[in-house]
């Protein structure tokens, strides 16, 4: 028995450190991470400068540590560990509560929320033109978890304060809103929960309330959030849902192409980005700068433009029943001087809806 | 290189493994030759030239001193051997600390040198000392073979971290050793299990080091800080010396042991028996006994002890906060001596291991310390110079608090005592043949989780 131990011991540690480094050298050097959404290391050139000043050999750990064979599948074990057995409060400056994965907050920046408040106030002053203008705040999921839990957060009753300053009407959605109507491994909201979001957004706006009930409900398993990605976090199993009626299959979408600068058409849900780096680009897209959305079957002849950010993508399909047209504009990819070239803001309703997340950060992000 | 390094473990390690364990005996040491030179060489390209000097050096003195034996030539080769070895490590660790503390003190501008400190200098020039006075002494046979005389010197198990080896530890395995099953055994159990301590342990709590360093303080994060620390140094450099021992038994060799649970000591002396013990008696039979000493007169006892712990101080590093925390050392070992340890041996055992628990935690304090003015601030702060208690400390408390009441049990033998006497029963021994070699597996694992998560960096723009 103690002879079989002593070889048990041996062989795993054989097997690990030659297996995994047999694998190393054998599998194909990858370009990209998918989890992190960047560029992997690449085997470094060698040089006897690199060599002697000390570069090429923390070039070349930072190369085999990135491209380490099964790498996302080691970080999780290292989550699994800090999260479930040291029971740390975060790992790598996410935590994991009340069965959600959330990033720590980031504390209340004055200086970025009254930029995005000018840029607002900017906007309604320079298109008099426009009918109605509302604004609605996105509280993200640190709002519902942060306090609770014992986590750092900002101060969102301040920032909502410094909000009141925009020069339009507040549409509230934090009695909407609950921890359960966002992803778990996601910083975005579901879809399909978003019924009060809509009806208030439709009631405070003037429009036709949506009826949920008309739409199908399509679910795409295995759905994997940033922050699974981010943590590598093997346990959870979430599902996308995406809904459909008459509405979004007959609405006709069109993107400026960001290369030609042309208008080109696009669908409501694209479906093959599922398998693509975020699977929640599967609404309108992703990252766009400017969008429209015509549906001749709307319930109003209004049109609304809304300034947003990714949040919208999932709620905006919901919309397209009660508005003939929307345009959505996003400002982190397109300035407001190439705005007024390809919107006509005559009548229009402007919607400013933005997370908690980009107001804080919108003096670094917004154009 | 480090051990705990993915270019130790999946690339050099299994290389050297399979190369040591193909060739043919006689074969062996230059292939640990080459890679302890190819292993010093990765991280320190240009000074593994001084690796070299100093086995070329030590190896012809102290042929020369066995070979004029009792004479003065012997004499003068053992001094001129300390000499070169003395003026290595005082010109690459010790040459800025002195000028900038002449500078300072006489208000001079003598440049300083600039020199990078190498790693491990002050581990292998003091192994190579040892082995010429050893020859010096005739402890030793000055080694004829120079390529077996430069694997003791580079061998790269113990060359940058220790524990400090001498050469008559290993003077016999350095020509013929046994590899069998036991040893590759005892080598990987006691590798795993240091690198586990080095990286799961260790490196999280030098994390709740850094961040005392940038939150909101309290007298409670003081002394959490504190106990962080003494664990981090512990497990680190136990971590460290447990690699070594380790890999040594993989390759053959016998290390002797360096560290033996410190933080239960009911003395300070007792506490540096326990701690870096390889050092301690370094210092003992090649500094204090050569000065004289027990044997002489109390006041020149006290000097002597002194001295020894002055440089001490200095060997852990050149700053005046190593050499205050050596002194601090001296000063307690001598007031033990005079009293305290017969006024301890009435106290009881609580009031004994607190003793040593509070001041080794101080002591950390003076040898963490960026400068003595972080240091005075930190003593402040632990002793009501900060408010009781802050939102920071009951976050990271919270955080920290299972891995803190891990390393502190793991800092005892309770574990050890435990699970030695289970495995020596029936049932334990069963249980053992499943659980250490999966003990092994996971905690190599675990190991390789943490290192690899060091590559983490997401492109942060997801968030909006």
């Amino acid at each position: 028995m103690e002879k079989t131990k002593k070889i048990a011991v041996v062989a795993v540690f054989v097997l690990m450190i030659f297996g995994l480094a047999i694998s190393h050298w054998l599998v194909p050097d990858a370009k990209l991470s998918d989890t992190e959404r960047r560029a992997l290391a690449q085997k470094p050139e060698f040089s006897s400068e690199k060599v002697f000043d000390g570069s090429y050999a923390s070039e070349l750990e930072t190369y085999l540590l990135e491209q380490f064979p099964l790498r996302d599948s080691f970080r999780g074990i290292k989550t699994v560990m800090n999260t479930h057995l040291w029971q740390m409060k975060n790992t790598n400056d996410y935590y994991y509560a009340d069965g959600h994965w959330m990033e720590i907050g980031e504390t209340l920046e004055e200086k970025q929320v009254n930029f995005a408040v000018r840029r607002l106030n900017k906007i309604l002053e320079t298109h008099p033109q426009i009918q109605n203008a509302y604004y609605a705040i996105i509280p993200d999921k640190n709002y519902f978890l942060a306090g609770k839990n014992g986590y750092p957060a900002m101060d969102y009753e301040a920032l909502y304060r410094m909000m009141e300053e925009v020069d339009a009407q507040e549409i509230d959605l934090r009695p909407t809103l609950r921890l359960e109507d966002y992803y778990r491994t996601d910083s975005h909201w579901r879809q399909e929960k978003l019924q009060e979001v809509v009806t208030a957004l439709n009631t405070a706006m003037n429009v036709p309330v949506v009826d949920f009930g008309s739409y199908e409900q399509h679910e795409l398993e295995g759905f994997s959030g940033v922050y699974a990605d981010h943590t590598a976090y093997p346990f959870i199993s979430e599902s996308l849902v995406y809904l459909q009626n008459a509405a979004t299959e007959n609405a006709v979408l069109k993107r400026i192409d960001e290369y030609s600068g042309q208008w080109v058409e696009m669908s409501m849900y694209d479906i093959a980005a599922y398998d693509g780096v975020d699977p929640y680009d599967i609404y309108l897209s992703g990252a766009e700068s400017l969008i429209t959305i015509e549906n001749p079957d709307a319930t109003s002849d209004k049109h609304l433009i809304m300034f947003r950010d990714s949040f919208a993508s999932a709620l905006t399909p919901m919309l397209c029943e009660s508005y003939a047209k929307i345009t959505m504009v996003d400002m982190r990819y397109i300035t407001l001087e190439y705005i007024d070239q390809l919107v006509d803001f005559e009548n229009a309703d402007v919607l400013f809806l933005y997370s908690t997340t980009l107001l804080n950060s919108a003096g670094t992000v917004l154009k | 290189m480090v051990f705990s390094s993915i270019s130790f473990l999946f690339v050099f390690l299994p290389i050297v493994l399979a190369l040591y364990y193909l060739v043919p005996r006689a074969l062996k040491n230059y292939i640990l030759l080459a890679s302890s030179l190819f292993f010093y060489f990765v991280g320190e390209p240009i000074y593994v030239i001084l690796l070299v000097i100093s086995s070329i050096s030590d190896y012809f003195h102290s042929i020369y001193i066995e070979s004029h034996r009792g004479s003065r030539g012997a004499k003068i080769a053992l001094i001129s051997s300390i000499i070169v070895n003395l003026a290595m490590l005082g010109f690459f660790k010790y040459a800025d600390f002195f000028i900038g503390s002449i500078n300072d003190l006489l208000g001079t501008t003598i440049p300083l040198t600039g020199v990078a400190l190498p790693i491990g200098i002050s581990f292998f020039t003091f192994q190579t000392m040892s082995y010429t006075i050893d020859v010096y002494r005739g402890e030793a046979r000055a080694e004829k073979n120079l390529a077996t005389f430069a694997t003791f010197v580079c061998l790269f198990p113990q060359l940058i971290a220790g524990p400090i080896v001498r050469y008559t530890d290993i003077a016999e395995e350095l020509r013929t050793r046994k590899h069998d099953l036991d040893g590759l055994y005892l080598g990987i159990r006691r590798f795993v299990f240091g690198l586990a301590k080095k990286v799961l342990i260790a490196d999280a709590m030098g994390e709740l080091c850094d961040i005392f360093r940038t939150s909101e303080s309290s007298v409670v994060f003081y002394w959490l800080y504190v106990v962080a620390l003494c664990l981090q140094i512990y497990f680190d450099f136990s971590g460290y010396s447990d690699m070594a021992i380790g890999l040594g038994r993989i390759f053959g060799f016998s290390f002797p042991e360096n560290f033996n649970y410190p933080f239960v000591s009911r003395s300070i002396t007792e506490f540096w028996r326990r701690w870096h013990m390889t050092l301690g008696t370094w210092f003992r039979d090649y500094l204090y006994i050569p000065l004289g000493g027990n044997r002489v007169s109390k006041l020149r006892w006290f000097v002597n002890i002194a001295i020894v712990w002055a440089a001490t101080g200095l060997w852990h590093g050149a700053a005046w906060n190593f050499v205050l925390w050596g002194v601090m050392f001296g000063v307690l070992l001598i007031l033990e001596k005079l009293f305290l340890l017969k006024f301890l041996e009435k106290a009881g055992a609580f009031i004994r291991h607190l003793y040593v628990l509070v001041l080794v935690a101080l002591s950390f304090v003076v040898f963490n310390a960026a400068d003595l003015t972080q240091l005075a601030s930190d003593v402040k702060g632990m002793f009501g110079g900060a408010p009781l208690w802050s939102s920071d400390t009951g976050y990271y408390l919270c955080s920290y608090g299972v891995l803190l009441i891990v390393a502190i049990i793991g800092a005892t033998p309770i574990c050890k005592k435990l699970w030695n006497r289970f495995a020596a029963t029936e049932p334990g021994k069963k249980v053992s043949t499943f659980a250490e070699p999966l003990a092994v597996c996971l905690l190599l694992a675990a190991v390789t989780a943490y290192l690899v998560d060091g590559s983490f960096s997401p492109f942060l723009y997801f968030r909006f």
